[in-house]
């Protein structure tokens, strides 16, 4: 039977399909194609996609070791996404090729997402290289760098104003990456305080975590956001499009604690919200995480205390997602196992991965090419 | 007395006509669920038939249930979800062809139901599968297919489904 479907209701069903099933329903026919491929209809997707929540996906690398024949031990990584249901399926996990046709030995390292683009490295014995990827098409490109090192993170932002994507590279300086000029430069701003009692301006100083390594940069409000430390605790922000520094104090109550034998802080960002989060352990086997959000931003009594956690077991948590009931996803190391888990605040999550991973984000299915923004 | 005068609302009843020419009777409430129909209603049109020349008998039922079952007070959110969930197990083509009646009507969340439940059915079909449940002839050279084939060639591995529902 014939169906000869009015354009705006084909579209309708075209927007709720997944990217693999359109880019296979490109050899549909002429008109499917073109539907499929015109620049509206990719930003039509995009919108759509970014408020649905079964195009956002949680992408890790899993790190594993293997044994060569002469007994070597060597690094392998994979990557792998799934969707962010509490109820998972095996059928919805996905193992993604090395992008850039990439050998998976070594290591590589996720360090931002921005909607549908990653942003990662891959360290292996031969090469070194800083890559742009959509995973869900694919597409990747090599993006210049300097150096990969461990004490070194990248944020990724797409700025309105320059009609750009901007990388921020956070290390021993600040330097920032334009996509269309394709080349570094170092901000020579430093972010600093003044120490209260010394009267002494002191650097803000990227803060490490416990596996000294810095935290990943969030984006919120505008500007690139990682905590640093100098004499306090400081939320320090970086304009996308003035490129200038700016401070958030944190009030001492949110991360003074007395006699803590550990502790561990991180920010993220949550519905557009800026929040900052806490584990803490002391030595009677007392071990709490803390959920706090800025509800009015830049507005330093608005600290709100969202929920906590107490869990002697607990070592370490890290935030990475929120859903729309207020439930969190999070990355979970238990002083027992000492083996990294994801959790949400009611159990277990992603029981699909068993191998230890290095790190995540969460990114939409959608298209944007890397290629063509270069 | 003033209890029992309160208590009674008075009811308006509109006549649908399918292109088949079948009418249905249908509470105003009930129907204005269409924004076309609801439009058609606020000019003054609704004392005779409505005419709705795009939908068959078939599909106008199918549309007049979901209407139902989505404007009653009676049912739960339990109950419009095991209906929805049933709704969408129609063939692929009375799906369609309600999703068509949808556009035409205006009926939002309807549109959205079908087309989510189509996106669903055809998600992982062979492009061959979608040619003949679109009733689509390919205007593709073999060798123009070739080439978007060679472009993504992971997007047509694995377990496809050849199936027409």
């Amino acid at each position: 039977m014939g169906i000869h479907f009015e354009e705006e209701i084909f579209k309708d069903i075209l927007i709720r399909l997944p990217v693999r099933s359109l880019l296979r329903f490109s050899c549909v026919s002429k008109s499917w194609e073109t539907s499929i491929s015109y620049p509206y209809f990719k930003t039509k997707y995009l919108s759509h996609a970014k408020n649905d929540f079964n195009s956002q996906k949680l992408l890790v690398c899993q790190r594993q070791f293997a044994e060569d024949s002469n007994s070597n031990v060597y690094s392998m990584f994979s990557f792998y996404s799934s969707s962010l249901s509490t109820i998972q399926l095996i059928e919805g996990v996905r193992k993604h090729d090395c992008p850039s046709n990439c050998k998976p030995f070594g290591m590589a390292k996720i360090y931002s997402s921005c909607d549908v683009l990653v942003l990662l490295g891959i360290v292996s014995e031969s090469d070194k290289q800083l890559l742009l990827w959509n995973p869900s098409t694919r597409e990747s490109i090599v993006l210049p760098h300097s150096e990969l090192l461990h004490h070194t993170t990248y944020g990724l932002a797409y700025d309105a104003t320059s009609d750009d994507y901007k990388i921020l590279k956070l290390g021993k300086s600040v330097e920032i990456l334009t996509l269309k000029s394709g080349s570094w430069r170092t901000i020579r701003e430093i972010p600093t305080s003044v120490c209260p009692r010394t009267g002494y301006e002191m650097e803000i100083r990227p803060c490490l975590d416990v596996d000294f390594a810095i935290d990943p940069v969030v984006f919120v409000h505008g500007a690139f956001h990682w905590l640093g430390r100098s004499h306090n605790y400081y939320v320090v922000s970086f304009s996308i499009s003035s490129e200038m520094h700016g401070g958030i104090s944190l009030p001492e109550r949110m991360y003074k604690i007395d006699n803590m034998q550990s502790f561990d802080y991180g920010i993220s960002v949550l519905g557009g919200m800026l929040c900052f989060y806490s584990t803490h352990n002391n030595q009677q086997g007392w071990g709490a995480f803390k959920l706090w959000v800025m509800k009015d931003y830049g507005v330093k009594e608005s600290w709100t205390e969202l929920f906590k956690i107490r869990d002697a077991d607990l070592y370490l948590a890290k935030l990475i997602y929120k859903y729309a009931d207020n439930e969190v996803l999070l990355r979970c190391r238990y002083k027992e196992s000492g083996r990294d888990v994801f959790r949400t605040s009611k159990g277990p999550f992603g029981l699909w991965l068993q191998c230890s991973f290095q790190n995540r984000v969460v990114y939409t299915e959608s298209f944007i090419s890397p290629k063509l923004l270069f | 007395m003033a209890e029992a005068s309160s208590s009674i609302t008075e009811k308006f009843f509109l006549t649908l006509k399918s292109s088949d020419g079948d009418e249905f009777v249908l509470e105003e409430s009930i129907a204005i669920q269409s924004i076309t129909i609801k439009n058609m209603v606020e000019d003054g049109c609704s004392s005779s038939v409505i005419p709705l020349s795009k939908v068959d008998t078939e599909t106008l039922i199918k549309v007049i249930e979901y209407m139902k079952m989505h404007s009653s007070t009676s049912s739960n959110e339990e109950e419009i979800e095991n209906f929805d969930k049933k709704f969408v197990s129609n063939s692929i083509n009375t799906i369609l062809n309600i999703l068509e009646a949808a556009n035409f009507l205006d009926i939002n969340n309807l549109l959205e139901l079908c087309a989510e439940a189509v996106a669903n059915r055809i998600k992982n079909k062979t492009p061959e599968a979608v040619r003949k449940i679109f009733n689509i002839t390919s205007d593709f050279t073999p060798e123009e297919e070739a080439e978007i084939r060679n472009e993504t060639p992971w997007a047509f591995e694995g377990n496809l489904d050849h199936s027409l529902d």
